[in-house]
């Protein structure tokens, strides 16, 4: 590729570190509305060594592939969301490009928009999932108790611990791209199409990306495109950043989700079906469409048996940012509507929460999903821990004494205790067109150095410490003989992206499987010695598989007050017990719990986003509160022995926290409370 | 309008817009890393530093403020013995920080070391959360910074109920 510059290259673990001496900085021009055709763009003069990219500039593809979506890389002709990218100002003064973008007048033709998604006609209908099985009609007719509901879980912004953004330089014919990204390889690959080269001619240095909470899967591509093109239009290194106002207003949020469901009890309080309707908002342009619906479909059941089962659940286009994964794609807030609506169905029977749920635990060879269960679900061995160590019978008990007899019905009885079940599905590829498998490469040198090669990268230290350990104890080797390869698209494999789920369940175990390989030709081959691994894609005639097989399972308390002043809840402890496969660490693990434990709070309480009449503005970043160290309250984590193969636990806590608290809000409140986060909350009795 | 000021133990003088954001001068111009240029609204507190020895979000401070004041960043706070004292603790305590949150972290904490009176719980905490960052484990903090302050003013520490 020729690039006419020749750059020392940089360094940097941090995209805010890249080094501004000879780079250009990077603003974007968006679309001032929600939805529209470009009629024209007025740029003000700019100055020499200054310039503007639009779609017509791009040399390759003008759409970037992400997830199922295909995403204009500048929006030319239609806007589909307002901030989308339409034109780049490039220059040496940020503060000049700055202001050239303030100067510079987009002109659209505005159309309605639409940001609905709960009810909508099937053109906005972009992916969808059902599955059926047993007679949900005649079952529900015939039921002793019907309880309906619906459940809502709002959009939510990642608030990543470093804004997105990429820089771009040039290293003689090599395209060098720093980008802070979960899935290095699809950077390269949308920045090679979009530059209209060859793969090998672009190389991606990840930088660390801090908390991410599945957030930087996608959008990074987007942004490294821009700073490519702008790195190779002018000839010079090029940085993006954005300000966390930006990072706020335009980039991907979590899908908000609606969950209607009707469920046929019997006279005993078991469930005999279950009728669940889900509606998912995408977001313009819609990724990850189809794994959010059909990650919503299999979770939509929780832990539960069910003989008759109708799901269906739809991802609907909206005229708002695209919306995509948060700590996994649809299962938390699945395990929301899930795990409230037991709630009700124990109460409707007077039943003790805890009980219904042993009570309905789906069993060994249970069907509901469509295969049939290998085990068990562990209900009854986490509650036996989770019960005791979190003191919920008495509580329980204590605070239903408190509700019932209180002296004045209008008020509030003001204590609450909530139970919750769930699980975090075993990881899955979620690749382009199949391509993606988890891979994995070890070495073993002369030196008796092990190096690791995986493009998944660890995000945290622990994680990293734990993939050590495990291949240093698989070879007698010391962990400080273990190395990480920096996941450098030229030095490692095509691996697929790194998510909270995939990063301790896959690349551990694959990592024990390429060092088993290694040690059998240990001693028989030459050094260095290479092994690759790679998660086998399950067979096409392979027996259907439940999608609770190999899940990490847990339960959770929560346990709550009501100020007697604001009415606001104030969480005062809560419990946790996990059965995960064999812990590698114990307390790595369980400080990622309390941290993911804490960190779910915000998801309860104040990061509220009310995106139903349009996009979010800067008032609602100003209004969106993230739990701060002095909101954390007593957290207690435990974990039952188990010896099978490690699996993930990274979206465990963001699964059973916010039911929890709902369950224990609702008996606080003594109403039903199914809608979460919960934003304003002045008058308990009033509207939601 | 030309300012002086003392950055990190040195006399220095720099052109500046009387209203330019104190982080993205120290960053911009005296290539200070450690702060970070997030929310600019004293909301995150990835931009903290000590004014005339008082804990401030920089990105709120405008240039004109730090005329003859005295300016510790992280890294003038850096080669302190609070600094030691404090990633001590932390690493101990098996804090993992994200990379972008530790100088805001430490230098929060350290500030409580120079307390006249002994921190509490409530002291800890209510400093701690200035410093917003999604990577945070409450009670590892908590621990550390008790830690720290133990290590520091010697003695138990007198946990809050």
């Amino acid at each position: 590729m020729k690039s006419g510059a020749q750059n020392r290259l940089p360094s940097i673990t941090r995209l805010s570190d890249f080094p501004r001496d000879e780079a250009v900085y990077v603003g974007t021009i968006r679309s001032p509305v929600s939805r529209g055709s470009i009629v024209s763009m007025s740029l003000p003069h700019l100055p020499r060594d200054y310039r503007s990219i639009t779609a017509d500039d791009i040399p390759g593809a003008r759409v970037m592939a992400a997830q199922g979506a295909r995403v204009p890389v500048l929006a030319s002709g239609r806007v589909s969301y307002r901030g989308e990218p339409v034109a780049l100002i490039v220059g040496p003064d940020k503060r000049k490009v700055a202001e050239a973008i303030a100067l510079t007048r987009v002109r659209v033709e505005e159309e309605p928009a639409d940001y609905s998604f709960e009810s909508c006609d099937s053109s906005r209908v972009v992916a969808s999932d059902s599955l059926e099985s047993g007679q949900v009609e005649a079952a529900l007719k015939s039921a002793a108790r019907i309880i309906e509901g619906d459940y809502r879980v709002g959009p939510q912004d990642h608030y990543y611990s470093e804004p997105q953004g990429s820089a771009a330089a040039f290293d003689y014919d090599k395209l060098v791209v720093f980008s802070s990204t979960q899935w290095p390889f699809h950077v390269r690959d949308s920045v090679a199409a979009t530059l209209g080269v060859g793969k090998n001619e672009v190389i991606v240095r990840p930088t660390i990306l801090g908390a991410h909470l599945d957030g930087k899967l996608w959008y990074p591509s987007l942004l490294a495109c821009h700073a490519a093109l702008a790195s190779m239009l002018c000839g010079r290194p090029a940085l993006l950043l954005l300000t966390r106002p930006e990072d706020f207003l335009y980039t991907t949020k979590r899908s908000p989700i609606l969950a209607s469901y009707r469920a046929g009890l019997d006279e005993s309080g078991r469930l005999v079906a279950i009728d669940a309707r889900i509606m998912i908002n995408a977001g313009a342009y819609a990724p990850f469409a189809q794994e959010l619906a059909s990650r919503s479909v299999r979770s939509a059941t929780g832990g539960y048996a069910c003989p008759n089962v109708r799901i269906s659940a739809r991802a609907v286009r909206t005229d708002l940012p695209p919306m995509g994964a948060f700590v996994g794609l649809g299962t938390g807030p699945m395990n929301f509507a899930i795990e409230r609506l037991v709630e009700d169905c124990a109460a409707a029977h007077e039943l003790d929460p805890s009980e219904w749920r042993s009570a309905n635990a789906a069993a060994r060879g249970d069907a509901t999903l469509g295969a049939s269960l290998k085990r068990a679900v562990p209900y009854d061995a986490l509650a036996t821990r989770l019960l005791a160590i979190s003191d919920y019978p008495r509580k329980r008990s204590s605070f239903e004494l408190i509700r019932k007899r209180r002296a004045d019905p209008s008020t509030a009885p003001g204590y609450g205790i909530g139970l919750a079940f769930g699980h975090q599905m075993a990881a899955s590829t979620f690749g382009r067109d199949g391509a993606d498998v988890p891979s994995v490469e070890v070495t073993l040198s002369k030196d008796s150095t092990l190096t690791i090669r995986t493009s998944m990268s660890p995000g945290s230290r622990s994680t990293m410490d734990i993939w050590k350990k495990s291949a240093a104890a698989s070879l007698g080797l010391q962990p400080s003989s273990v190395l990480i390869q920096e996941p450098s698209t030229d030095a490692v494999p095509d691996s697929g992206p790194g998510t909270l789920s995939r990063n301790v369940s896959v690349v551990t175990k694959l990592i024990e499987t390429a060092c088993a390989g290694l040690a059998s030709k240990r001693f028989r081959e030459a050094l260095p010695i290479t092994v690759k691994k790679a998660l086998r894609a399950r067979s096409s005639k392979a027996a259907p598989e439940s999608p609770l097989e190999d899940a990490s399972w847990g339960s959770a308390v929560v346990e709550l007050e009501l100020d007697p002043v604001d009415g606001l809840p104030a969480v005062r402890g809560i419990w946790l017990v996990v059965k995960a496969g064999r812990i590698l660490s114990n307390d790595a693990v369980i400080r990622a719990m309390k941290h993911d434990a804490a960190a779910a709070l915000g998801l309860c309480l104040g990061e509220h986003l009310d995106l139903s009449h349009g996009p979010a503005d800067l008032d609602a970043l100003r209004r969106y509160h993230l739990p701060r160290i002095k909101d954390a309250p007593k957290i207690v984590v435990d974990f039952l022995d188990d010896d099978t193969d490690p699996r993930g636990i990274g979206e465990l806590a963001y699964a059973l926290i916010p039911p929890a608290f709902a369950n224990a809000l609702s008996q606080a409140l003594d109403l039903p409370w199914n809608t979460l986060p919960l934003g304003n909350f002045d008058h308990p009795f009033g509207d939601r | 309008m030309t300012i002086d000021f003392i950055l990190n133990g040195e006399d220095v003088s720099i052109k500046a817009e009387p209203l330019e954001r104190l982080s993205e001068l120290l960053r911009d111009r005296f290539g200070l890393s450690s702060l970070m240029s997030d929310c600019l609204d004293g909301i995150c507190g990835k931009c903290i530093l000590l004014l005339d020895g008082r804990l401030v979000n920089s990105c709120l401070v405008p240039a004109f403020k730090v005329r003859g004041s005295e300016v510790i960043s992280y890294e003038g706070f850096r080669s302190t013995e609070a600094h030691e004292t404090v990633t001590r603790a932390f690493k101990e305590a098996g804090a993992e920080l994200c990379g972008f949150c530790d100088a805001a972290v430490f230098m929060a904490a350290g500030s409580l070391l120079e307390s006249a009176e002994r921190p509490t719980d409530t002291d800890i905490n209510e400093t701690m959360s200035s410093v917003y960052c999604r990577c945070a484990t409450p009670s590892v903090t908590l621990g550390a910074v008790r830690n720290a302050i133990e290590s520091t003013m010697g003695g138990k520490y007198n946990r809050a109920r």
